[in-house]
């Protein structure tokens, strides 16, 4: 590998600095948004910014087996992404197909709107209760904490 | 710094501007099958030009051959990973093309 000169070196740690920045904007996205699809094309920006980030390193070390593990950083990210895709998508044609079965070949279209929905409920309405399941829960809390209260004496 | 330096030093600060871009744009968006138009761009120009500018820096070594072959793996992995993504989209919500009509 290289020696590089002062002025390249500073240049390639501002580089370093913005893209681990760009890191953690990331993050914050991926915590803030409501879709969990939201939080995937999250994971899959920052399995990229930190295989750059790797890549550049190893420049600026001078160490090329540093390159090695960006390699497996990029293998690692994809194949997350794609496990992760994977399992969703099984579960709703798995879904499918057992309604396929329990209603002999024929789905209503009506049904067919609630296939894999029903557990991403929360996430679509931006972070808020659902209108039937939010009393219920706070009915819930209201007799749990009754059920402490008779209990601690 | 030498004429290389510098093209590598142009490259490397053009790929971080596309990476910034592309996270402004995915803050900016709306909707997650239109925020992953955005998302693709550090996959593949920001990644480019990146990877171009430590080529150049590296010059004619086996170390630029690896940062190449990193480089063909992202491009042909990255739209497989964005085509997946958009499908577990449109198979969990039945409202998708509410959000993204078309004028």
């Amino acid at each position: 590998m290289i020696t590089l000169s002062e002025p390249m070196q500073s240049v390639m740690l501002c580089v370093l600095v913005v893209l681990i920045l760009l890191i953690l904007a990331c993050l914050v996205y991926a915590i803030i948004s409501h879709r969990f699809t939201d939080k995937i094309v999250a994971a899959n920006m920052i399995g990229s910014l930190t295989m750059n980030i790797m890549v550049i390193f190893a420049l600026y070390l001078g160490q090329s087996y540093i390159l090695d593990s960006g390699m497996i950083i990029a293998l690692l990210s994809f194949l997350s992404v794609i496990v992760l895709c994977r399992v969703v998508t099984d579960h709703i044609f798995g879904q499918l197909r057992h309604m396929r079965d329990k209603e002999n070949g024929e789905i209503s279209a009506e049904k067919m709107a609630h296939v894999g929905t029903e557990h991403h409920e929360v996430h679509r309405t931006g972070g808020e209760m659902p209108e039937e399941a939010a009393p219920t829960k706070a009915k819930q809390a209201a007799t749990r904490t009754e059920e402490t209260k008779e209990e601690q004496p | 710094m030498t004429i290389r330096e510098i093209i590598a030093s142009v490259l490397l600060c053009a790929g971080t501007l596309c990476c910034c871009i592309a996270v402004f744009g995915v803050y900016r968006f709306k909707y997650v099958l239109v925020r992953m138009h955005a998302a693709a761009i550090i996959d593949t120009l920001g990644t480019l030009l990146i990877f171009s500018g430590l080529i150049v820096l590296g010059g004619f070594v086996w170390a630029s051959a690896k940062i190449l072959l990193i480089l063909l793996f992202q491009w042909f992995t990255s739209p497989v990973s964005t085509h997946r993504i958009g499908k577990v989209e449109i198979l969990t919500n039945p409202e998708y093309d509410k959000h993204c009509e078309v004028k």
